[in-house]
């Protein structure tokens, strides 16, 4: 059992292709070719190790967020405004990735003039603000009294608990300034609004300091509500869940199991959900997709692959390996999805390569590393009509430096060939030869024969192994970092605790919050 | 978006405004330009544009005799490419117009996932010397629909300016659009242009203000999120502070107004640009892209006329075919017809070439231009077609050169090199032979 948990751990090392630990003291030391390694490996006992990773004690909200909060706080659809932010697009798995690089200049230059377009936009809409305004109508406006009750609730809707003291008089005072010439309502309004948005602990998620650095410590309720609703929501904790974390209660595990089961009830969960099947899917891709002679409606097919998604892996019975297997019809399967597969050729063709590589590294966590810079390129012209793609890759093999990766990779890829660029069975290739589908998969510590690609779909769909890997898939999606090796321990907790029970997205939000390291603040590395 | 009714009395009248409000927070030095930017920089003169049409030119036609006899009078200002290598698209097995267009400027494969390849000369340029312009940014417009043979296409066939991190910034289209990216929202209005001041300035304050505490010793945050902060107001102030300072100046001296306001240009119902509009939207478009570096709003910029295999219709040229369909050509009339778009793309270029002279900053300002591929007939990647246009900085102009030994990174290295900038390649390693020793003057 503790073996296969440890596949989840291959992670990205650009050497590993070359370079091997003698001491292989990580499986990603391990080429994915070496059956010696793999087999020799011995994990660390690791469960003293702390988890959840200082990274998580603070982050960068994603454009997508961003437009989420505004959606949510304000009632108002922003999404043309977010679009046109700067990409942040950081080659990691999941948007929501932690990354501590800061902000970009040129993001903030955007986004700056962007809040204050955001919030002259606001004012005009009662249906927007008038939550917050009305506080100030009740009793006299521009009054300090009023105003500081307004920065309170907008200040805490907006950046997640309500503003310290000094900050509050700051944002009162320019709310209320009487030095300069008579401002109106709607003009304080913009930049009591634009303020807050331009603010970092907007822009930012911080979880602060409970003692020394170098410790851990439990979060605050406030950090706990802000967590559980980027986990689940992408966005901002609504009322309800400000409201308790104010009477502290959002720290008690039977709240966070209430508000947990309300959260996933509501529709913002399956808008996060979506969220999170496009990056994992990687279905923006199938952009690339060209079919010379047909403009395709890539929409619907993405549609498509939401519905499937929602039917099985939100909360079907099935979770991941229904959604694998498709339960024996590999046309309902993620793998064959239109909207998947197609966004995973080259032009109009497929790519055994690609497709490969995309098995590995979602559906199994097997973290591939990228080609030397000198690797080969196949030529289009020195491409024989006739030859196919097995054919062609015999090269990988009789090539140690090639082999070492590509084995991992062409074992799939080549077995997905029956699989046409929109996933559509075919059984030969356009130029007539027919299409070998049979290969070799390690799966569960040991290999595997199959002899098509419904029968490797179905042997990957009931491993372990994809369990596993959709559990550390969730787990990076909610720590925002992938999970070390240190954590690995943890990680098997969580798995072991839904045996019997689906591995799907609900199933393991539940168990997610419920672990330690949901409501732990990370103590920070030296 | 505010325009000014009238734009000489709008820059006339911005020229005069002066700062004088106070600030709450800092001496009145914070607005020294080095302290708005962080950076102490000499004055830079040079500035770099791309420019691209669709479908290439066979290397045949690539000369003064025939396609680029439009371009004869700015020959001393012009050095002809010929010959040069694009060995990227060749060892990819994909669509030249979409390979070749993002191997244009960049000298990047393009890679498999979102179409990314890598930064493209404008941008580079763009990170090094647009610091203390107004938009800070490369100015990046074009014309596009991308529709190629027959199909809409994807990202990566109508985007010739990326940024470091592979991701294409989209050309603005419209004039309008142009003129606000440009120059901010403006009013001609000194009152409405003053309380915009204000009030970005009364943000400004409290956002630094109240992080007093959360920079402070007794701050809740560890000193690696303290130091995160820092940075973020560093930016914040520098960025807020030189918004301040776009609103309230302006040099009415070396920024010469077009004389009238960018018209409307509607997009249709699919939200694209029609082909009918795009030879006046991209004329208007070369306006702004001059009167932009004119008036130091940006010192870098890229051009595009139509994506890669854009089948371009221009009833003036011809009623029956594309400009990608002819450049397939495969008989007399298609071949002709096929010179007509070439010498119409040269016309455009032409145009440009003529106000970066008007406005007297052709001398310091090189402009690279080059097609996808070469020959349409079989979309072959080379050779490419290249010129190297305007002032080049340590370039010789007023030259030929067939330099089939040199490939498409070695102009880009040269170009940036022939600025004053350091770069002893560019694009992808592999790809670099060499810098071109015939393109630099003799020392």
């Amino acid at each position: 059992m503790v073996k296969y948990l440890f596949i989840l751990f291959v992670f990205s090392l650009p050497q590993a292709c070359f370079l091997k630990s003698k001491n292989a003291s990580t499986l990603s030391a391990c080429l994915p070719s070496d059956e010696a390694c793999l087999n020799n490996y011995q994990p660390k006992n690791s469960c003293d190790v702390e988890y959840s990773p200082e990274q998580a004690n603070l982050r960068a909200l994603t454009n997508e967020e961003i437009g989420n909060v505004i959606s949510d706080v304000f009632n108002f659809d922003a999404s043309d405004m977010i679009r046109e932010l700067p990409r942040r697009d950081q080659g990691t798995k999941f948007q929501n990735a932690v990354l501590l690089s800061p902000l970009s200049e040129s993001f903030l230059s955007k986004w700056q003039n962007t809040a204050l377009s955001l919030a002259t936009l606001l004012v005009e809409k009662p249906e927007s603000i008038g939550r917050f305004t009305k506080l100030c109508e009740a009793t006299q406006a521009g009054t300090a009294d009023c105003a500081s009750r307004m920065v309170k609730d907008l200040s805490r809707s907006l950046w997640r608990r309500p503003a310290d003291t000094e900050s509050e008089g700051r944002l009162v005072k320019l709310y209320t300034n009487g030095t300069e010439p008579a401002i109106d309502q709607k003009e304080r309004m913009i930049r009591l609004i634009a303020a807050l948005l331009i603010d970092p602990r907007f822009l930012y998620k911080f979880e602060y300091l409970r003692g020394p650095e170098n410790e851990s410590a439990a979060l605050d309720s406030y950090e706990v509500a802000a967590r559980l609703a980027f986990f689940i929501w992408r966005s901002n904790p609504d009322e309800i869940l400000l409201d308790r974390a104010a009477k502290g209660e959002m720290v008690d595990p039977r709240v966070i199991s209430e508000e947990t089961n309300r959260m996933l009830e509501d529709t913002r969960a399956m808008r996060a959900f979506k969220q999170f099947v496009r990056e994992w899917l990687l279905l923006d891709n199938l952009s690339n997709l060209q079919l010379v002679g047909s403009v395709s409606n890539f929409g619907a097919l993405r549609e498509l692959t939401y519905s499937r998604t929602r039917d099985v892996l939100f909360d079907g019975a099935g979770g991941i390996n229904l959604a694998l297997t498709g339960g024996g019809d590999v046309s309902q399967s993620l793998i064959s999805q239109p909207a998947v597969i197609g966004g995973l050729s080259v032009g109009a063709s497929t790519s055994p390569v690609k497709r490969g590589l995309f098995v590995n590294d979602r559906f199994l966590c097997r973290k591939i590393p990228p080609p030397p810079p000198n690797a080969g390129i196949f030529k289009a012209e020195t491409i024989a009509l006739d030859v196919t793609p097995r054919e062609r890759f015999r090269v990988h093999e009789e090539n140690a430096a090639c082999a070492s990766c590509h084995a991992a990779i062409d074992g799939i890829g080549l077995s997905l060939e029956s699989f046409d660029v929109l996933g559509q069975k075919r059984s030969q290739y356009p130029n007539g030869k027919p299409i070998d589908t049979s290969g070799t998969i390690r799966l569960n510590g040991e290999v595997v024969a199959y002899n098509s690609a419904e029968e490797m779909i179905q042997l990957i769909g009931t491993s372990r192994d994809a369990e596993s890997c959709f559990t550390g898939t969730m787990v990076e999606y909610a720590w925002g970092v992938q999970p070390g090796e240190e954590n690995s321990c943890e990680l098997g907790k969580i798995s072991r605790s839904l045996v019997g029970r689906p591995h799907n997205w609900k199933s393991l939000v539940r168990t997610i919050v419920q672990h330690p390291s949901f409501i732990t603040r990370a103590r920070s590395q030296p | 978006m505010k325009l000014p009714s009238n734009r000489r009395a709008f820059l006339k009248g911005a020229g005069s405004i002066t700062i004088g409000l106070p600030l709450t927070s800092f001496g009145a030095d914070v607005l020294l330009p080095h302290r708005i930017y962080g950076v102490e920089q000499a004055p830079v003169a040079q500035r770099l544009v791309t420019f691209s049409f669709p479908n290439g030119c066979d290397g045949m036609f690539w000369n003064y005799d025939s396609i680029l006899s439009p371009l004869k009078d700015f020959a001393s200002n012009l050095i002809v490419l010929k010959g040069i290598k694009n060995p990227i698209t060749e060892v990819v097995n994909i669509d030249a117009h979409q390979q070749g267009g993002a191997a244009l400027f960049t000298g990047v494969r393009l890679r498999d996932e979102q179409s990314n390849t890598g930064i493209s000369i404008d941008q580079w340029v763009s990170n090094r010397i647009n610091a203390s312009t107004f938009m800070s940014r490369s100015l990046v417009l074009g014309v596009w629909r991308a529709f190629a043979g027959p199909a809409f296409r994807s990202p990566s066939w109508y985007h010739r300016s990326w940024l470091e991190n592979g991701a294409p910034v989209p050309a603005l289209i419209r004039p309008t659009e142009i003129f606000a990216a440009v120059f901010g929202e403006f009013s001609a209005d000194e009152k409405v242009r003053n309380e915009k001041i204000r009030q970005r300035r009364s943000i400004l304050d409290t956002v630094i203000e109240q992080m007093s505490s959360l920079k402070s010793d007794r701050s809740p945050l560890s000193s690696k999120h303290r130091s995160l902060l820092s940075d973020h107001l560093d930016k914040v102030r520098a960025l807020e502070l030189k918004a301040i300072e776009l609103e309230s100046r302006i040099d009415p001296v070396n920024c010469r107004p077009i004389g009238y306001l960018p018209p409307p240009v509607n997009l249709g119902d699919d939200g694209l640009l029609g082909y009918e509009h795009f030879e006046r939207v991209f004329y208007l478009q070369m306006d702004l892209m001059v009167m932009a570096l004119q008036c130091d709003a940006t010192r870098t910029g890229s051009l595009m006329f139509g994506s890669g295999g854009e089948e371009y219709m221009n009833l003036g040229i011809s009623k029956k075919y594309s400009d990608h369909r002819t450049s397939h050509y495969d008989n007399e009339e298609t071949l002709n017809t096929y010179l007509d778009f070439r010498r119409f793309h040269m016309q455009n270029f032409r145009y440009l070439l003529t106000k970066l002279k008007d406005a007297n900053i052709l001398d310091t300002t090189t402009v690279v231009m080059g097609s996808e591929f070469g020959d349409g007939r079989s979309h072959a990647p080379s050779p490419m077609p290249h010129i190297i246009a305007g002032g080049g900085g340590k370039l010789l102009m007023g030259q030929t050169l067939d330099l089939p030994q040199h490939t498409l990174c070695d102009v880009y290295a040269s170009v940036l090199t022939g600025m004053g900038f350091s770069a002893p390649t560019f694009g992808e390693t592999m790809f670099n032979t060499g810098l071109i020793n015939q393109l630099f003057k003799p020392s």
